[in-house]
């Protein structure tokens, strides 16, 4: 007893998905496919000669001192922007999940930096700690605290990773709400029931439980904090001090779009492509095998 | 709530306002700078209380266009 619908006609189920396919080919595949070829040719920087190079643009990158640091910088940044971003957000959840009073108004202010666009929470908080005129840089300095991200390429790093984490804390913050209350009281009644205070709950209740979302957001987070964080870092540090805050995109776009490499730039984003392949792949059979219950 | 213990709904309480006063200020001094003039921002420290020109910045922001350099940065 099959009770699909068909299509009699034979061209027309491709007519009709033909423009989603379209789309796809020329703004998804035709760039990668431009990419991954350009990725074996040099250029000359006006763009008349090119030559078939064969690997040797993935070869100069991975000797190239600057491109394995900034390998460096990715990890480290996209591990303390998921790892913060995700752990203030879970404490700010479960605080929420629990008040009664003032829920709403709570949980709106905390949704608010999602408005706020990447470029925007950039210049939001280059403003706020600007070496110059920031107020916060001002508390800093009667703090005793030589705050100067201009020049300190350490405290610049924590100022993308603030900025970049602000950013992103609402959206987690919405996904962990939303797993929190669809966790059945009846199981933490239970097991108040049992004698087992608020902290025990949390640890052997409601964070097993909370894990598929921990897992999603975790994935989400560092995808984020590899590519989306552009904005940040662009209007904030532009990669400074000295390649400080140069993160794998920040360097695509920089060799590419200004030191006219479009060769190297176009190794890198392969490379790029090829993390990206590698972290979906990672989520779904780590989602699929391990979290679900 | 499971059980009743004022002492965790104080903190939960105490918790959330710390994390929107954290996660507001940027916003709120940014807010409050659109309402100065570029003098009054420019003479550390500035003022954390709304001042006196917002509708002249924003009718200069929507109308006329910036008049002034951006936020300082450093080169690449």
């Amino acid at each position: 007893m099959e009770k699909r619908v068909v299509f009699r006609s034979a061209w027309l189920p491709y007519a009709l998905v033909a423009p989603q396919i379209a789309v796809t080919i020329v703004f998804f595949f035709w760039p990668a496919v431009q990419a991954f070829w350009f990725s074996f040719q040099i250029q000359d920087a006006f763009g008349l000669r090119t030559e078939f190079v064969g690997l040797q643009n993935f070869g100069v990158l991975f000797h190239d001192q600057n491109y394995l640091r900034s390998f460096q910088i990715t990890a480290m940044f996209s591990v303390l922007v998921a790892g913060s971003g995700i752990a203030i957000s879970l404490l700010l959840a479960t605080m929420a999940d629990r008040v009664v009073r003032g829920a709403l108004a709570y949980k709106t202010l905390l949704i608010w930096p999602y408005a706020v666009a990447p470029a925007v929470a950039g210049v939001l908080w280059a403003f706020l700690f600007a070496p110059s005129v920031g107020i916060v840089t001002y508390a800093l300095r009667r703090a005793g605290v030589d705050w100067d991200w201009a020049l300190q390429g350490d405290q610049a790093m924590l100022l993308v990773v603030v900025a970049a984490t602000w950013k992103q804390i609402s959206y987690n913050f919405l996904f962990f709400l939303a797993g929190l209350q669809s966790i059945p009281r009846s199981l933490i009644e239970a097991a108040a029931i049992d004698g087992a205070g608020p902290a025990r709950r949390f640890w052997t209740i409601v964070f097993p439980l909370l894990s598929p979302t921990t897992f999603f957001l975790l994935v989400v987070n560092i995808v984020y904090a590899f590519f989306e964080t552009f904005g940040v870092i662009d209007a904030i540090t532009g990669g400074g001090p000295a390649g400080a805050t140069n993160i794998l995109v920040y360097k695509v776009y920089y060799d590419g779009v200004k030191a006219a490499d479009l060769g190297g730039s176009s190794a890198q984003s392969v490379i790029l492509m090829i993390i990206v392949v590698a972290l979906t792949v990672v989520q779904f059979r780590f989602v699929e095998r391990k979290v679900q219950y | 709530m499971v059980e009743h213990r004022p002492w965790l709904n104080f903190i939960a309480h105490a918790v959330l306002i710390a994390g929107i006063a954290v996660i507001g200020f940027p916003l709120y001094v940014t807010f409050v700078a659109s309402t100065l003039t570029l003098d009054q921002i420019l003479n550390v420290p500035m003022p954390l209380t709304p001042g006196s020109h917002l509708w002249e910045n924003y009718s200069q922001a929507l109308l006329a266009g910036p008049r002034s350099a951006r936020p300082p940065r450093s080169a690449a």
